[in-house]
């Protein structure tokens, strides 16, 4: 590892915790830096009320931003490099829609636990995964991003369907889920949260040799030792794992998957999962703690949908990607 | 010594076997090439050989006992990497078989890693990106990826198929020492007669009806084995020559030596006359102050184009 990709690695590490702080800072009520400082590392501010509002609101808010942006980046990345195909992601596979008709059956039939929606999501994200997989063999690069749009096309109406035979209170609690705002997350959330980001982490890690040989397709892999049905489970279990767990609590948040990795790619054109895993995960965190603080310049409490900021972003790098690759 | 024996082999795609009952081995030190026309089962063999295909039915024995990756490297036809791979990079994961988790390279990796880019003359193309190699630059970066990850037998489909002459002939140069110098058990397949004529130690010939007959390149060519097989339209294998269709009657002999006279016999009988020592016009060809002198009767002509061009008028 150069000198340069730690300079590289260590600026994005910066970025990312200048956009944490920032986020905290954010909202309707200003808490002054050098007390979010103190009341973030255990110590006493001059105000009781922005102890409360950096515990219980803020700091929630922006480790679930922290972690549901670097697990949809490591998601989007380890797709990518399974299927060999740079435009891939949870969303545009039909996972994270998967996820979002697990979450719509598990809301429409009465579950409201955050722990069976969180499964129920991750199933969704899985069964999405296996049918893409399934056909991965069969098609070619473009056909399969068009499968994916087929699948979410397919769920969307599926959910649709369910919608009109739902009661209105579940059909209330659904519609606000679908917003993708990270609203405060509850402590069990965060939990779930923080178990499975690091989980995609430590399972991506454990297939680095066999994320940088498929870089050369899976005959040259196979001839390397190394698995390719192994690599294929590890990605589908981290991806749908925590695209499931993400799209289950934060919403179906769109296009980190692709942007995360890509922002990585394009700038310092590394192909090394060593660096593009930690990297990947450090720049989809600053994607979404980015979106957050922008979703909240309204201003005066009125915050917008995640979802529809992370497109705002997502959408024209996705078409620099396009555009550069031809 | 054998390095890897098939026993009652055969291969295929969906249990269709294109190749059935073989019973081959490649020895250490020798470079075999595998030879065939078009769909015979070359490729097919090769990934068979080399793990990445199932056999249908029979078995192959590798006599070193460790892991197939530290004993079999590919070089396959496959080219559509990612495109910001560098050739060090490339290169690199040759090694990988011999990493850990984490990939970090030791002394020894880094040894045979820049031993491998010497040997295959690319230590130019280190930093250089997957997409802006030629196929050849590529496909050379392939060879020196197969040699870093040191194994006893490689194997190699289609190596010299991008190449242009030059490196052609120094990439089978090269795999042919290396299996001399350092013992390796090599297979190449390739549709490349001449090269393989020169420098295989052993052909395996698979003639398109699911047999593989294996020998000496000579003893193959002698026995009319190769032109059965490649039915060559227009050329002679055994005197490694195309036929020229002779114009009626027409003849010259020539009297010369060296190098100018196998050349001025090429021009005379591209031209369509034949060579033969009674002929009625003789041509002498002549040195003198380091010029070579076509001359015959009282004609002298300074070259070949013009010595062309006179015997079109005969």
């Amino acid at each position: 590892m150069t000198t340069r990709s730690i300079a590289l690695f260590i600026g994005l590490a910066l970025l990312v915790t200048i956009l944490f702080l920032a986020d905290l800072l954010a909202g309707p009520v200003k808490v002054p830096l050098e007390q979010a400082l103190s009341i973030l590392f255990g110590g006493q501010a001059d105000l009781r009320e922005w102890e409360v509002i950096i515990h219980q609101i803020r700091l929630p808010k922006a480790l679930a931003a922290l972690l549901c942006g670097a697990g949809l980046s490591m998601g989007g990345l380890l797709t990518q490099s399974l299927f060999r195909n740079p435009l891939t992601g949870p969303d545009v596979l039909g996972l994270t829609s998967g996820a979002g008709l697990g979450v719509a059956l598990a809301i429409m039939s009465g579950f409201s636990e955050d722990i069976s929606i969180t499964m129920a999501a991750s199933a969704g994200a899985a069964a999405s995964f296996l049918l893409i997989t399934l056909a991965a063999d069969k098609v070619g690069n473009t056909t399969l991003l068009i499968l994916g749009l087929m699948l979410s096309a397919f769920t969307s109406s599926v959910i649709s369907v369910l919608q009109f035979t739902t009661e209105s209170s579940k059909l209330q609690q659904y519609t606000i889920w679908t917003l993708g705002n990270i609203s405060i997350p509850s402590g069990r959330e965060l939990a779930l949260l923080s178990i499975s980001v690091p989980l995609c982490l430590i399972i991506g890690l454990s297939s680095l040799k066999s994320l940088n040989a498929s870089t050369l397709g899976s005959s040259y892999l196979q001839s390397m030792g190394l698995n390719p049905k192994v690599l294929r489970w590890k990605v589908l279990v981290a991806t749908s794992l925590v695209t499931g767990t993400i799209t289950a609590i934060c919403g179906p948040i769109t296009f980190i998957g692709i942007a995360g990795p890509h922002l990585v790619k394009q700038f310092f054109r590394v192909t090394d999962h060593r660096l593009l895993l930690p990297m990947s995960a450090l720049s989809g965190a600053a994607l979404v703690l980015a979106c957050d603080l922008l979703s909240q310049l309204p201003g005066g409490g009125s915050v917008l949908p995640l979802n529809a900021v992370t497109a705002l972003f997502g959408a024209p790098i996705v078409i620099w990607v396009i555009l550069r690759s031809k | 010594m054998e390095q890897l024996i098939t026993r009652d082999l055969s291969v295929g795609y969906h249990q269709t076997p294109i190749l059935k009952g073989l019973n081959v081995s490649l020895i250490k030190g020798e470079l075999v090439c595998l030879m065939g026309p078009n769909g015979c089962g070359k490729s097919t063999l090769l990934h068979t050989l080399s793990g990445l295909l199932k056999p249908i039915s029979g078995e192959i024995e590798l006599s070193s006992k460790g892991p197939r990756e530290k004993t079999v490297a590919v070089v396959l036809t496959e080219k559509s990497f990612h495109p910001d791979l560098t050739g060090w990079e490339m290169v690199t994961m040759g090694r990988y078989p011999h990493l850990d988790w984490m990939m970090k390279l030791q002394a020894d990796d880094l040894s045979k890693i820049e031993q491998a880019i010497e040997q295959t003359g690319i230590a130019h193309l280190k930093d250089k990106r997957n997409q802006n190699m030629s196929d050849g630059q590529r496909q050379m970066v392939m060879v020196a990826r197969a040699l870093a990850q040191d194994t006893p037998i490689l194997l190699l489909d289609e190596p010299t198929s991008h190449l242009d002459l030059n490196n052609r002939v120094e990439i089978m140069n090269l795999l042919r020492s290396l299996a001399h110098d350092q013992e390796k058990s090599i297979l190449i397949a390739t549709h490349e007669l001449d090269l393989a004529l020169q420098t295989a130690d052993r052909v395996w010939l698979a003639d398109g009806s699911g047999k593989l007959k294996t020998g000496v390149p000579e003893d193959l060519v002698l026995d009319g084995s190769l032109d059965e097989v490649f039915q060559l339209k227009g050329f002679t294998l055994k005197t490694g020559k195309v036929d020229h269709k002779l114009q009626s009657g027409k003849s010259v002999g020539l009297t010369g030596e060296g190098y100018a006279f196998l050349w001025t016999k090429n021009a005379v009988e591209r031209t369509g006359i034949e060579v033969r020592q009674d002929s009625e016009i003789q041509i002498s060809i002549e040195e003198s102050n380091g010029k070579i002198l076509w001359k015959t009767g009282s004609t002298t002509v300074h070259s070949i184009a013009d010595l062309v061009a006179w015997l079109r008028k005969i």
